[in-house]
Parts: C-alpha cells; sequence; structure tokens
C-alpha cells in the first residue's frame, strides 16, 4: 500500500482555526499563570491596539475622522462578521446599544475562557468611545461563560449605572 | 494637584505607588515608591523616564490606560540599587480621574516586584486550596447530615420522610421513567409474634432482611422506603402494569422462601402486599392519597388470608377514605 503524502492528510489544521486556537490557548495560558484579572487586563491591552487599528479602517472607509454615532451599530456588526462572529442589534437608543450575538470568532474553544470576551469589550468600548466621547461596555451573558449567545451593552451615558468597563475618548495624545 | 484622599489611599497601600497623569508626570508617591524609584518626592519625576528598562512602550500604557476604566498592567524594569541590578516589576495603572486631554487625566500606577508578586499568587493558591478544602468537608458533612435525616437507621433504606421526598422528586419528573406509577406498600404477617417469640433482636434482623430482598429486586431508580414497624414502601416506574405488578410477586415471593438462621431454629416469615398503579404522566393527585389506595390493597391481602399480592380496584378507591 503506498504511503499517504503527508500534504493529503486530513488534519484540519487551516490558517483560521489555527489563529483562534491560538489566541485560546494564548488566554488560557494567561488566566492559569497570573488568574483571570490579571489575564483580563493584559488582553485588555491588546483589545485595545486591535479597537485603534480596526476603528482607524472604518473611519478610512466612511472618510471621517469618528465613526459616526448613528452608524456605529452598524459598524460593530459588521466589524464582527467579518471576522466570523454572528452579530445582531436587540436594541438602540440614545443612550445604549445592546447586541447579541449567535458565534463567536474564536470558535468553540472560546467555552471557559472568559478573558478573551476583553477583546470584544475593548474594540467595542475603543471604536464607541471615538465615536460618542465615552462608553461603558458590559458583557452581560457570553458564550464563554456557557450561554448559548452573547449579549453586549454599550451604553452612553456616564450617570447611569456602573456595571462594566469605561471607555474614553481622549482629545489630546500629547506626552 | 494629588487630592488628600489620594494621599490617605496611598499611604494605606502595601506596595509600592503613586499618582501621576496621563503623561507620565509623577504627583503623589507612597514611601515604597519613594525608595523604589529612588527620590524624596520633591523632585518631578516622570514615568516615562523608565522606558529604557521597560519592554513596553510607557507611553502607549499610558495612553491606553487614560482611555480604560479598568486597571492595565505592563512590565517594568527597575534599577535595584541593593543588588546593583534592574529587577523586574509588575506595574498596573488604573483611571481615577478621566479627562480628555491626557494630561489632566488623574492614574494610580501600583507597582509590585515579581518575586514578590509571586509569592502572593503562591499564597493566594495556598489559601484558595484550603477554602476548597474546608468548603468539601462541610459539603460532606452536609450531604451526610441530609442522607441521615432521610435514612432509616436500621434497615438503611429511606424513612417516611425520605421516600415521601423521593416520590414526589420522582413524580416530577415524568420523561423517560415510563407512564405507568406503583405505590406498593408491604407489611410483615404476624411481625408481633416474631418479636413476642424471638425478641426484638432477631425482630430487626428480619426487618433489615425484608429491606435487603427488597432492594435487590427493584432497580436503582426505584424508591424504597420504611414507612415505620413492619411497613415498606416502594415507588416504581414503568412503561406498563405487567413488570411492576410482576416486581411485587418477585419481592413476595422472595421473601417466603427465605429464612433467618438462628442457632435452635430457622425462622420464616411472609408479607403482604398491596398495589396501587396508576397513570404517571396524568396529575396523580396527593401522594397521601395514593399511599392511602395503595394502603386499602394491602388491607385486602391481609383479608385475603395474607402472603399475598393485591392490586387496588375501583372497589378499594372509593373506600379509601379522603385525605
Amino acid at each position: 500500500m503506498a504511503e499517504k503524502k503527508v500534504s493529503d492528510l486530513e488534519t484540519g489544521l487551516a490558517r483560521e482555526p489555527f489563529m483562534a486556537s491560538l489566541a485560546t490557548k494564548l488566554a488560557q495560558s494567561l488566566e492559569e499563570v497570573i488568574g483571570l484579572d490579571e489575564a483580563q487586563g493584559f488582553i485588555s491591552i491588546v483589545g485595545s491596539r486591535m479597537g485603534a487599528e480596526i476603528g482607524s479602517e472604518y473611519c478610512k472607509g466612511l472618510s471621517t475622522d469618528r465613526v459616526p454615532r448613528a452608524r456605529l451599530a452598524e459598524v460593530l456588526v459588521d466589524l464582527k462578521a467579518r471576522i466570523g462572529g454572528d452579530f445582531h442589534v436587540v436594541r438602540e437608543s440614545e443612550n445604549e446599544i445592546v447586541l447579541g450575538n449567535r458565534a463567536c470568532p474564536f470558535g468553540d474553544a472560546v467555552r471557559g475562557r472568559p478573558s478573551l470576551c476583553m477583546m470584544t469589550s475593548n474594540v467595542f468600548g475603543h471604536i464607541a468611545a471615538q465615536s460618542a466621547g465615552y462608553a461603558r461596555v458590559s458583557v452581560d451573558e457570553s458564550i464563554a461563560t456557557g450561554h448559548a449567545g452573547c449579549l453586549i451593552s454599550i451604553r452612553f451615558d456616564s450617570e447611569s449605572g456602573s456595571d462594566g468597563r469605561e471607555y474614553y475618548r481622549l482629545e489630546s495624545a500629547k506626552g | 494637584m494629588t487630592k488628600p484622599a489620594y494621599r490617605t489611599f496611598l499611604r494605606a497601600l502595601r506596595e509600592a505607588a503613586l499618582i501621576c497623569d496621563g503623561t507620565g508626570t509623577v504627583h503623589e508617591l507612597n514611601d515604597r515608591a519613594k525608595r523604589l524609584l529612588g527620590t524624596d518626592g520633591t523632585e518631578e519625576r516622570n514615568l516615562r523616564g523608565l522606558a529604557e528598562g521597560a519592554r513596553a512602550d510607557l507611553s502607549e500604557w499610558l495612553a491606553i490606560a487614560c482611555a480604560t476604566s479598568g486597571p492595565v498592567p505592563v512590565q517594568l524594569r527597575i534599577g535595584d540599587p541593593a543588588v546593583g541590578e534592574d529587577s523586574v516589576y509588575h506595574a498596573e495603572a488604573s483611571l481615577l480621574e478621566p479627562s480628555p486631554d491626557r494630561a489632566d487625566c488623574t492614574l494610580l500606577v501600583r507597582i509590585e516586584h515579581s518575586d514578590a508578586r509571586h509569592a502572593r499568587f503562591l499564597e493566594l493558591n495556598r489559601r484558595i486550596d484550603d477554602l476548597h478544602q474546608r468548603l468539601h468537608d462541610s459539603r460532606s458533612a452536609e450531604r451526610r447530615f441530609r442522607q441521615e435525616a432521610t435514612t432509616d437507621f436500621l434497615t438503611r433504606v429511606l424513612n417516611r420522610r425520605g421516600f415521601l421526598g423521593a416520590m414526589k422528586d420522582n413524580l416530577a419528573e415524568p420523561a423517560g421513567r415510563g407512564g405507568t406509577g406503583a405505590v406498593v406498600l408491604l407489611d410483615i404477617d404476624r411481625f408481633k409474634d416474631i418479636n413476642d417469640r424471638h425478641g426484638h433482636t432477631v425482630g430487626d434482623l428480619v426487618l433489615a432482611s425484608v429491606a435487603r430482598v427488597i432492594c435487590e429486586s427493584v432497580r436503582k431508580i426505584d424508591v424504597v422506603g420504611r414507612m415505620g414497624g413492619d411497613e415498606f414502601s416502594i415507588f416504581l416506574r414503568g412503561d406498563s402494569e405487567e413488570p411492576l405488578l410482576s416486581t411485587a410477586e418477585r419481592i413476595r415471593s422472595t421473601i417466603q422462601t427465605a429464612r433467618l438462621g438462628l442457632d435452635f431454629e430457622d425462622v420464616f416469615y411472609t408479607v403482604s402486599v398491596g398495589i396501587h398503579l396508576f397513570d404517571a404522566t396524568a396529575e396523580s393527585g396527593p401522594l397521601d392519597e395514593l399511599l392511602a389506595i395503595a394502603d386499602g390493597a394491602l388491607y385486602e391481602a391481609k383479608r385475603a388470608g395474607r402472603n399475598t399480592v393485591c392490586r387496588a380496584t375501583d372497589d378499594t378507591r372509593q373506600n379509601t377514605p379522603a385525605t
């Protein structure tokens, strides 16, 4: 019997699943070594950088300095759709946007890795704060913590409630 | 300008801590931070002066910290005069007062030596393990206590309270457990005579033996209890009446052939059995009523000459007093 070519083997190894697996394993290692809270802190930095990068891409595409508040929900849903998420607007008002999600861009491996939700919080928070000046993002339900889907609230009124992580727009980059 | 409250807060912290703005200019330090950064606090310090030894871009770190409420970590290398070389420190910046201008943001920065931090993690882990063990112990004790409260001490089957609770739980789960339910009441025939003739120790052995036969004759999902005295109860579920009736008859016949061997003689005993079959998928009525109907059938088994199984009929139901 002829020996199989290695390149013909079905290993399930492909670029996208590999990247998702890499991210979840990094998050797992962080959570195990330094704990969930601190892992969330580190992943926030990554999320913040990603938020800045993604936000500027959309601004470039829309030929504007900031994502207009009126198009913010559309942008957040779109950016997640492009990376394999399945987000939708649950409700939207002047003071909040609530988004639901049925598929995590990190795939099923995200289950049990809640620190990765900090990516969503920071990317959404950064873009939303740049758009509206202030945003408070709370991940009320998540696939990572065992829910069937995610429920993300983005609030723009700093006076109402204190749940979630707050994000601010910086006018000045000096320093 | 640092608020007095921040100053008090800094003094209360165990680790090195300081207040700075978003550009890294330090406004207030606690004593540990003064020692660590080699300053008496009078000269102006900027955290970005540490950038040379830092693995991260401290300007970006400060910018991120000014833009979010959560603590933002970074690793620093700070010269340690005691050992004459750089040591690794873990710093975390938390935004106290946001502002659109970084220079007007107020940040709390807590700095901890990596070794101390590692030791803190180990201590935390030890405490968590300890807590986990104590929780496990208290849960085991609670489980044991609950089990004892619902178990008959002599026969190790459920007591009346445990039986009624388990039966209620079982009835609340109709799916997959079979559409027919059976409440079986079983009474040892002339048990008083056994006690009178052989003594209560032998009576207890007979009770334990009957309980064992019952438990060996039913499935694990069935519920067995001792209702008091020499009366036992069984709750069965099945897809049809026939196997449930067979189980009751098997228990009766097995007990009939069993015997308790004493030094000088063997003790034989029999049981009378009343069984009430009902549709377990429908509203079955109060548990007491189900037991009362089975009790009526047991009474009929006694009247029929004992050592027999009687099934509750419509007449039994009609003659059962309302509960």
